[in-house]
């Protein structure tokens, strides 16, 4: 797909909008909402993936020659032979080979040792830590929905979710982010035998949409401002779906289907700029692996279908002559315990990696490899953390969607040189 | 004031059984919804079983595997015809909040129920009687000992999901102990296991921790039921179940005083849930403006509402439609159950909603209703058809310019033109009154509980 052709695209649907929008002299909040569609400042998509539930790190990019993780895991531990090597001290898990490829062809970097200070080990907590990017205090907004509040065009457009609840990430008090599971249901049905009477019942809906939604709060606006949002994107994503000509073959897993349907909306082009995708599964307290080959098993399966759906999708990406505009960032809420417990499992840990891939960064490893000496362990056995989160969407807002990360994310946290 | 009740005390009602609570009057409404034994539900159990909604399933493997479509029936099929409404509303928030997923817990026990079935009727029974009473039974409930590992849970390498989330979600709340307290609580329930052969709790003396644990500042030798001892003496978990049961029943936003003074209540009565939830419904903020529409409904509140209140779709299509909108009866997405509120909607999970809205209004199966034969035998004008839909679905919680605006729907024609509504065209009474129940029912307020 050629860029001009895209940005064509763009003028004409704000154009409709401000028409629509103008025809129905809408309220405020509704101009909003219409406006949302835009392309971040940079002309960039970022595409964040959440590991949900608390990957394992340890198992994910394995310390292959470090005995304390041997000492701990005796039966979880990756065989050192099996693990694809990234040099003498990490490698990648056996499951991997999609992350693999991609890191030899340099469109790869690992971020080593992430987390934040006194560390949450509560699912929910710490989701909604790296939701809204605050560590200290319980924060109502999530980050990117702070970036999208803060642009000029700003809306609820700008971000989609696929698959299904909306993240808190993309939640703020001006409202939540559109969630996509497929695109070929995304769209509103009206009765087959009357046509003739579509339009009846669209003015008719139309006009009571356009009443101040102040009956009922604290929900009735969020209801409409939705029922608002979903209109104009379906309808937008319909006229735009005939523009996806893939010949890539995802994976039949869930997660890829929802990458793919990432690939989709970025070929209809929408204005959307911000993907999310979940991935959940990782919180493995118990049977983590196969009790007769720890290389295999539960979290296995789950690092093979990430790892080969993100391969696919860079794939499509490359295809569509994308792979410039498109950064993918991944997250988990922690990390797991260094030593293991008796179920074959591992119980919530603290610091991560992340990964970010994409054609115009620095590839390689960043942060430190944090020590698994028990001497080096915080009180509870998990691992200290090096790199503060925020210092990962600071890069990324700073110096791939070009914003100012300090209104967004706070204190001016160090930058990496990734991007 | 009858119908919010409803809606919140159970799953919505029909207008002849809204027309018998006034009748009866506020205080009667009440001691039905609250002393459900003293309702006779034999009709609906006998009726239940005459359906023999299959529970379990033999898998490829010819395993005996719980039947999730069959199970979902069976507990909707209570929820639309049950006389004990506010029981099997308190087993829905119940099942939100010791939420086990059926995905997980696979097992079918010997008497040939599923762990998750045995786990539901348990919740039942506790409904509304005494939440420590309850925590004592989920800590030895097969579907949680395997739901959250604590048949693994051993001295030498303690698990600690069960631990925690007993800490975090059913008790006491996050910030509120530490992570040493988790591994405390851990090591306590240790030994806290599952007999494989017969599907039971058992306690394995082998397995457990006899050591010393400092739990939430005491320290001795403390076991499971000690543990749950000393969270009960903690003020905070009558606060936070009186928080939660408040968020869940009135609106979102309470403030500390009222949730203290529920707690107070909680505590003062053994932490029996009944006085409780009699210190809700007949709270003054129950039936204040900020509770009005104050809620977003869940699809199977929305769902089993529609039944309730119209009658008109079979309870047998209910799973499926509600998978669409994202809710799926012993299968939550986590430990934490489902994110009611505005999590319930997203625009893909409110078009879901709206289409389904469309196929209702649109429907011609048999034995749907017959619109023109209904607007010709009672005369109806078009003002009485959007008077009528008006009260039945949204008790007229609409403004002027709403119902002004569905008004001129009704006799606005395909070119756009304001003509008479015509009681002898059945087309245009097929059309029209399809097409006003549809904007009637993708009304946001319809939304709102």
């Amino acid at each position: 797909m050629d860029r001009p052709k895209r940005l064509k695209n763009r003028r004409d649907f704000l154009k409709d909008l401000t028409m629509i929008s103008a025809t129905l002299s809408a309220p405020t909040f509704l101009v909003r909402s219409l406006q949302g569609a835009g392309v971040s400042e940079a002309g960039r998509i970022l595409v964040v993936l959440e590991l949900a539930g608390g990957c394992d790190g340890l198992n994910t990019m394995v310390p292959y020659t470090n005995d304390f993780y041997y000492q701990e895991r005796p039966s979880l531990a990756i065989d050192p032979q099996s693990v694809l090597p990234l040099d003498d001290q990490l490698g990648f898990h056996p499951s991997l080979t999609g992350f693999k490829e991609l890191y030899d062809s340099g469109n790869m970097a690992i971020i080593q040792g992430v987390g934040y200070p006194n560390p949450n080990r509560s699912h929910f907590r710490s989701r909604d830590i790296w939701h809204t990017a605050e560590a200290e205090e319980i924060g109502t907004n999530g980050w990117l929905a702070k970036y999208f509040d803060s642009l000029q065009s700003s809306g609820s457009l700008q971000g989609i979710n696929i698959g299904g609840r909306v993240p808190k990430a993309m939640i703020s008090e001006s409202g939540s982010s559109p969630s996509i599971s497929s695109i070929d249901t995304y769209r509103l049905q009206t009765d087959r035998r009357y046509p003739e009477d579509a339009a009846n019942k669209n003015a008719a809906f139309q006009s009571i949409l356009s009443e101040p939604p102040t009956l009922f709060p604290p929900f009735q606006e969020y209801v409409t401002k939705t029922v608002l949002d979903a209109t104009f994107s379906s309808a937008e994503i319909l006229e735009g779906q005939e523009n996806y000509h893939s010949t890539i073959e995802y994976p039949d897993t869930a997660f890829a289907g929802n990458l793919k349907t990432i690939a989709q909306i970025i070929a209809a082009d929408i204005g959307a700029t911000v993907f999310y995708a979940t991935i959940s599964g990782f919180d493995t307290h118990a049977g983590q692996v196969d009790p007769t080959n720890p290389g295999v098993g539960t979290h296995s399966d789950l690092l093979e279908t990430l790892s080969l759906a993100v391969k696919a999708f860079w794939d499509d990406m490359r295809e569509m002559g994308m792979e410039n505009d498109v950064l993918i960032m991944s997250f988990s809420e922690f990390g797991r315990r260094v030593s293991q417990n008796a179920s074959d499992g591992t119980d919530h840990g603290t610091a991560n990696q992340m990964f970010l891939f994409g054609a115009n960064i620095n590839p390689g490893l960043y942060g430190e490899q944090p020590s698994l000496d028990p001497q080096d362990l915080d009180p509870i056995g998990d691992l200290l953390h090096n790199v503060d989160f925020r210092s990962v969407y600071s890069t990324v807002l700073g110096n791939w969607l070009e914003v100012d990360p300090v209104p967004l994310i706070g204190e001016p946290w160090p930058l990496l040189p990734i991007l | 004031m009858a119908a919010h009740l409803m809606r919140r005390a159970g799953f919505s009602a029909s207008p002849q059984e809204l027309d018998r609570l006034v009748e009866i009057g506020f205080e009667a409404t009440l001691d039905e919804l609250l002393n459900y034994e003293e309702v006779d539900d034999g009709e609906m159990e006998e009726a239940l079983a005459e359906e023999n909604y299959p529970l379990t399933r033999v898998n490829k493997q010819g395993q005996l595997r719980p039947n999730t479509l069959g199970m979902q029936r069976w507990w909707l099929y209570r929820m639309v015809n049950s006389e004990r409404q506010l029981l099997e509303k308190m087993t829905y928030f119940w099942h939100d909040h010791f939420a086990t997923s059926v995905t997980t817990v696979r097992q079918v026990g010997v008497d040939e129920r599923p762990y998750v079935m045995v786990q539901n009727e348990l919740m039942r029974e506790h409904a509304l009687g005494n939440l420590k009473d309850m925590v004592e039974a989920m800590a030895k409930d097969p579907a949680m000992l395997v739901w959250l590992d604590n048949r693994s849970n051993v001295k030498e390498h303690p698990n600690e999901n069960w631990g925690r989330e007993l800490l975090e979600l059913f008790t006491m709340g996050v910030g509120n102990y530490t992570d040493q307290d988790v591994v405390a609580a851990a090591r306590a329930f240790t030994g806290w296991g599952l007999n494989q052969r017969t599907g039971e709790y058992t306690f394995y003396p082998n397995r457990h921790d006899y050591g010393f644990k400092n739990f939430l500042g005491e320290v001795s030798v403390w076991d499971g039921n000690d543990v749950i001892d000393i969270i009960f003496e903690q003020d905070v978990t009558a606060e936070f179940i009186a928080r939660k049961l408040f968020k869940f029943f009135v609106y979102t936003d309470p403030s500390q005083q009222t949730i203290l003074e529920l707690a107070e209540i909680f505590r003062e009565n053994d932490y029996e849930i009944r006085p409780l939830m009699r210190a809700i419904l007949e709270h003054p903020e129950f039936y204040s403006e900020s509770a009005y529409r104050a809620l977003i409904k869940s699809p199977v509140e929305l769902l089993v509402g529609i039944v309730r209140e119209l009658g008109i779709i079979d309870p047998e299509f209910l799973p499926r439609l509600m998978t669409g909108m994202g809710q799926e009866l012993f299968a939550p997405p986590d430990v934490s159950g489902w994110t009611s509120g505005v999590g319930w909607i997203n625009t893909t999970t409110l078009l879901t909603r709206y289409n389904f809205f469309n196929l209702l209004a649109s429907s011609r199966r048999d034995g749907s209703l017959d619109f023109v034969e209904w607007v010709q035998a009672h005369q109806l004008s078009s003002f009485d058809v959007v008077g009528l839909f008006l009260d039945a679905i949204v008790k007229n919680d609409v403004s002027v310019d709403t119902r002004y605006a569905l008004e001129q729907y009704m006799v606005t024609d395909d070119s756009g033109e304001i003509v008479e509504w015509n009681i002898n065209d059945p087309q245009m009474i097929d059309k029209k009154v399809r097409g006003v129940l549809y904007l009637i029912l993708v009304l946001p307020t319809y939304e709102l509980n």
